[in-house]
């Protein structure tokens, strides 16, 4: 009778053993659902910032461009006519001096220059493009591009915008949630012996519940390795 | 332990139940199977309608910039002709008035449409339609190469456009492939019905829930075989 009693008692440890076990999958399995559903929330938001930040850049930039273009080009191209003049009366200046009776018109030429120097100077001639050597080509053209990443530069947090950092932290955050997944089916492997673990008997029993509980250690690892390492 | 004792009870409803058993732990290993390719597929259409998101916006800023571009250079082309014809206008003034005697208004004349053409050659460097010997006029024609030059600044655009279209495609793809293995799942739930509904029926009508769930088990685990190979 005892003996019969300790036999039952042995078979119903038996039976509860994997049925613990499996709960315990059960409820690590949701966990990992669980952690890789955040993560994938939270690659969502790190997404949805960097094509925030695409739009902020690519905004600024049209408002830069509008900068350049429709204000500083028109000065710097009104310097250049307002140059271009000063240059031919000078140059005929000089002619009517050289000659005999030219002296009166040479001197009303350069006082109609100095006029437009003066104009010059006192407007279009400080606009950056035209005053900063550093925005000249060689051939003695403006290069717009240098002025475009100066003028970008004048606004730090504009300028700081990286959207491609924002996709790559995304990324990254998917890929977790994708591997933690992948653990999900690991997860599964282990029900599915400690299920068999469940309803056979003897040493085969004791086959699946070892092979159940290895799987699962093997998933518990991977997702705790995943959650630690992969930053 | 009786060596000829079955490993598995062998009662006729026990050895149903470890059938069913098995199949539910086959189902729900397709399912899970099938839920991280979906996982996969998802995430794989959210990366390419990000690309596609990204690409039209700097597809839109390409376009802006060629507007600001197009807009300046056009003005300076517009400069130039327009000084240079004034300039002109000057010229055969001088020579009427020079004809007709009038010395002083010759010189006026001569005078203005120096500076004119001062100023109209002083635009040329910086207009690249006229300095670029790709688009500026050649020979006697006097009009640079406008559709050249309109083909050369619309490129990035256009290339920006034809990443922007094929990560639409890419996108349209893995999202189709994706709506496929959420068809798989539902089946395989149906399936997964079946088995539960089996346990607790009697009779012949169990083995038809069983056999109905195989079937729809073996289509799902085909299905995903051929959505993850397409």
């Amino acid at each position: 009778m005892t003996t019969n009693k300790g036999c039952n008692r042995a078979g119903d440890l038996m039976e509860m053993v994997p049925s613990v076990l499996i709960a315990v999958v059960t409820v690590l399995t949701a966990a990992v659902v669980w952690r890789a559903s955040v993560l994938s929330s939270e690659a969502t938001g790190a997404d949805r910032l960097g094509t925030i930040n695409t739009l902020k850049a690519a905004a600024a930039k049209a408002e830069n461009l509008a900068y350049l273009y429709q204000q500083e080009a028109d000065l710097a191209q009104s310097h250049v006519l307002l140059r271009a003049q000063i240059d031919y009366l000078r140059g005929r200046a000089d002619e009517f001096a050289a000659s005999a009776d030219g002296a009166a018109v040479a001197a009303s030429l350069n006082s109609e220059a100095d006029a437009l120097l003066i104009a010059d100077q006192g407007t279009v001639a400080n606009t950056p493009l035209a005053s900063d050597k550093r925005y000249r080509r060689e051939d003695n053209t403006f290069d717009f591009d240098v002025r475009l990443q100066d003028i970008a530069a004048e606004n730090p947090d504009l300028a700081a915008l990286d959207p491609e950092q924002d996709f790559a932290q995304a990324d990254r955050l998917d890929d977790k949630g994708l591997y933690l997944a992948l653990t999900v089916i690991i997860f599964a492997l282990a029900l599915f012996s400690l299920t068999l673990a469940h309803i056979t008997k003897h040493w085969v029993r004791w086959l699946f519940l070892s092979v159940g509980v290895i799987i699962t250690l093997a998933a518990v690892f991977t997702a705790a390795g995943l959650e630690l390492f992969f930053r | 332990m009786d060596p000829l004792e079955p490993m598995v009870d062998e009662s006729p409803r026990s050895r149903f139940e470890y059938v069913v058993a098995l199949l539910i732990m086959v189902a729900t290993l397709l399912g899970v199977t099938v839920a991280f390719l979906h996982t996969h597929a998802s995430l794989q259409e959210d990366r390419a309608a990000r690309a596609a998101e990204v690409y039209a916006i700097q597809t839109m800023g390409e376009l802006v910039q060629n507007g600001y571009v197009s807009d300046y250079q056009a003005g300076l082309l517009y400069d130039y002709v327009s000084l240079g014809q004034l300039g002109l206008a000057r010229q055969f003034g001088q020579l009427t008035a020079a004809q007709q005697g009038e010395s002083e208004l010759a010189a006026e004349y001569e005078q203005e449409a120096g500076r004119l053409e001062a100023m109209s050659e002083a635009l040329v460097p910086y207009s690249i339609l006229l300095s670029d010997p790709r688009y500026a006029p050649q020979g006697d024609s006097i009009v640079p190469n406008l559709q050249l030059w309109a083909d050369d600044t619309m490129a990035p655009a256009l290339e920006l456009l034809a990443q922007q279209n094929a990560s639409v495609e890419e996108r349209d793809a893995w999202g189709a492939k994706a709506d496929r293995y959420v068809s798989i799942i539902t089946l395989s739930a149906v399936a997964l019905f079946l088995y539960g509904l089996s346990l607790v029926s009697k009779g012949r009508v169990r083995w038809v829930f069983v056999a109905v769930g195989i079937m729809l088990t073996g289509a799902s685990a085909l299905w995903t075989l051929i959505t993850a190979l397409a």
